[in-house]
């Protein structure tokens, strides 16, 4: 056995920072674990499906280590900018770094080094998963004896221990996506590139997923889940990119991104707007009135909560109906980057 | 509480920068799977056959020295006191013409089988999306290639190598003192065979590269073998002109056997479409050029940008 051992949530941070070193004595694989702060970076990446589909349109974006979530609608892009990375498909223009190593030039390092789910399925008509996941292995670089206990082992945490000698053919949807996880993770990647991974699953198999990539995340793995399904974003996530027609439109982390909304709030009044709206000015608040849906937007100063709204409708003697924090919701931050890049577009 | 409680060990060493020989761990999992299904299993027992039957016919006529002697007079190759005394070359001319019997019923064998062995090898990665899964690993295309070959070279060699060595096995252990002579029989048979098993290999790639049913690539597979050897026979027979072997697959594979095992038959072997004195020159181009485009069909399926 090559030194399998289980990590707890403490190894797993040690193992996250450890220089590489420590990591790893063997002479023969020097760097074999990620220094890089910054686990993608690609710059201008341009591709055209035959003369006019452009799914990607100078594409430019830095990932750090952690897990980030590729966020954007279908069509946007996402897969095809997972598989340039691979270098499964080859970029028209731009450049490209994976763990430190270019896209083109060291690509066989770049796959040793990642770990790839794909979208759709993709199994070996006919093959048993542990044969399935061991052939993996090996292909990986991994030697045969060590391959197949690893493929055991992985097939345990996902879950699949029981089923492992069964043909992948009559495995359910839920089965198959922790399948490719398996296939994915066997070789020990530093970077984790997840294509939709909780597609066509249930409630239960969702959670299951999501919880299998939190902890490959804490055990010090990097992670770039491409998805259009936002919570599963906001619930994995440090960090994230909305991606829409082959362009990043917005990126940074869930934080960022919802940050200086804390300070907004709808409103919704009976009584005299004008004078409402004026008094809300005379206090320092911003305001955004649409006099059709009768929905108000409010920005109050720093630290002042909802005090001056509240004496604003005091001295006015408007009646206030609701009073709710406006803070932007990602779903909010993904859908304004969406729909204006399809308004710049038009 | 979470769902999932296991804990994600990671590797202590990891895996090196690439593996030795990807195209073995590819054929070595792939022959597995390729041989399963009852059609495969009986095509792969049948083959065995004429083998089994040539072995009992030999175990019989061998039980009689005079039998053999009296064959050997009525192939016109002369009157001997005992089989020690036949001539090298005739001893040599007999056993490649049981050799080329032999080889040519393994051959119609190995038309069978290779279909049912490769058409699925690249078809059905293409329709499983397992295409994607392989090439995002550290192995190059050729690797690829070659551990696909593999996989559909060792039923093939296995239904052509084992019966000649048991039928080779067999003459020389019931046939005393023809070792000597013929024993250039076992190299000569084995490259025979392994040009037979490589260009069907190579051949059924590139046509289960040309799209994701298997079932398709069967049928343009005996299309090229079959149907060819049926057209090159007609215009053979019409025009007694040898050129046209060249039309079919088979018989282009028969001429490069017939040269490799040195084959000048001693009875009619109703051989007449193929031009022994031709040499390989004109079958070995025909089946290059069929090799150099299977494999362009493959490699040009599996460079970047291709993918189905």
């Amino acid at each position: 056995m090559e030194g399998h051992g289980q990590v707890g949530e403490a190894e797993a941070a040690r193992l996250a920072c450890a220089p590489v070193a420590s990591m790893n004595s063997d002479a023969d694989y020097p760097n074999s674990r990620p220094s890089a702060e910054t686990v993608v970076a690609v710059s201008g990446l341009t591709l055209t499906y035959g003369r006019r589909q452009r799914a990607l349109d100078g594409l430019t974006m830095q990932l750090p280590a952690g897990c980030n979530g590729l966020l954007g609608p279908n069509g946007a892009g996402k897969s095809t900018l997972i598989k340039v990375l691979l270098g499964l498909l080859k970029a028209d223009a731009g450049n490209g770094r994976v763990l430190d190593r270019d896209i083109c030039k060291d690509r066989a390092e770049v796959r040793r080094r990642v770990g790839y789910m794909p979208e759709r399925d993709a199994h070996v008509p006919g093959m048993v998963a542990v044969d399935y996941v061991s052939m993996m292995a090996e292909l990986s670089g991994m030697r045969k004896v060590p391959a197949v206990k690893r493929a055991h082992e992985v097939l345990h945490y996902v879950d699949l221990g029981e089923s492992r000698y069964r043909p992948v053919d009559g495995f359910s949807a839920g089965m198959r996506q922790r399948l490719k996880l398996a296939s994915a993770i066997v070789h020990d990647p530093d970077l984790l590139l997840l294509d939709e991974p909780t597609n066509g699953l249930d409630p239960q198999g969702r959670r299951y997923m999501l919880d299998l990539i939190q902890e490959l995340s804490r055990a010090g793995i990097s992670i770039v889940l491409s998805t259009h399904l936002l919570p599963d974003v906001q619930e994995v996530c440090q960090r994230l990119v909305v991606v829409s027609s082959g362009k990043v439109t917005r990126e940074g982390t869930v934080a960022e991104l919802t940050r200086g909304m804390e300070r907004q709030y709808k409103v919704q009044f009976v009584g005299d707007g004008p004078s409402f709206l004026a008094a809300l000015e005379e206090r320092g608040v911003q305001t955004s009135y649409d006099p059709t849906s009768g929905d108000l937007r409010v920005v109050v100063p720093e630290g002042s909560g909802t005090a001056p709204v509240l004496e604003a409708a005091a001295d006015t003697g408007t009646g206030l109906k609701h009073l709710t924090p406006g803070m932007r919701s990602l779903e909010e931050v993904f859908l304004e980057s969406v729909e204006g890049d399809a308004h710049g577009d038009s | 509480m979470a769902i999932h409680e296991r804990l994600y060990s990671r590797l202590a060493v990891p895996p090196r920068s690439r593996a030795t020989l990807p195209a073995l761990a590819i054929s070595r999992y792939g022959t597995r799977y390729a041989t399963r299904g009852v059609f495969r299993k009986l095509v792969l027992f049948a083959s065995f056959a004429p083998a089994v039957i040539m072995s009992f016919g030999l175990y019989f006529i061998a039980q009689n020295e005079e039998s053999v002697l009296s064959i050997v007079a009525q192939m016109g190759m002369g009157h001997y006191a005992s089989i020690a005394e036949v001539p090298a070359e005739k001893a040599y001319q007999a056993l490649s013409t049981v050799l080329w019997t032999l080889l040519v019923w393994q051959g119609w064998f190995a038309t069978l089988l290779t279909p049912l062995v490769g058409a699925p090898q690249i078809a059905d990665d293409m329709r499983s999306h397992a295409f994607e899964v392989y090439l995002a690993r550290p192995i190059s295309r050729w690797d690829y290639f070659l551990g696909k070959l593999f996989v559909i070279m060792r039923p093939l060699l296995l239904i052509m190598v084992a019966p000649v060595l048991i039928v080779l096995g067999m003459a020389h252990g019931f046939l005393e003192g023809t070792f000597s002579n013929t024993w250039t029989l076992y190299p000569r048979a084995l490259v025979a065979i392994l040009a037979w098993a490589t260009v069907n290999s190579i051949v059924i790639l590139g046509i289960s590269s040309m799209g994701k049913s298997a079932r398709y690539a069967s049928v343009i597979w005996f299309v090229v073998t079959v149907g060819t050897f049926i057209v090159g026979s007609i215009l053979l027979e019409a025009t007694q002109n040898s050129v046209f072997d060249l039309v079919s697959y088979n018989h282009c594979l028969f001429a490069v056997v017939i040269n490799v095992i040195d084959l000048r038959p001693v009875i009619d072997l109703d051989l007449p479409i193929l031009d022994i004195d031709r040499g390989l020159g004109p079958s070995l181009t025909v089946l290059g050029g069929l090799c150099a485009l299977s494999t362009w069909l493959v490699m040009r399926r599996l460079r970047a940008g291709r993918l189905p």
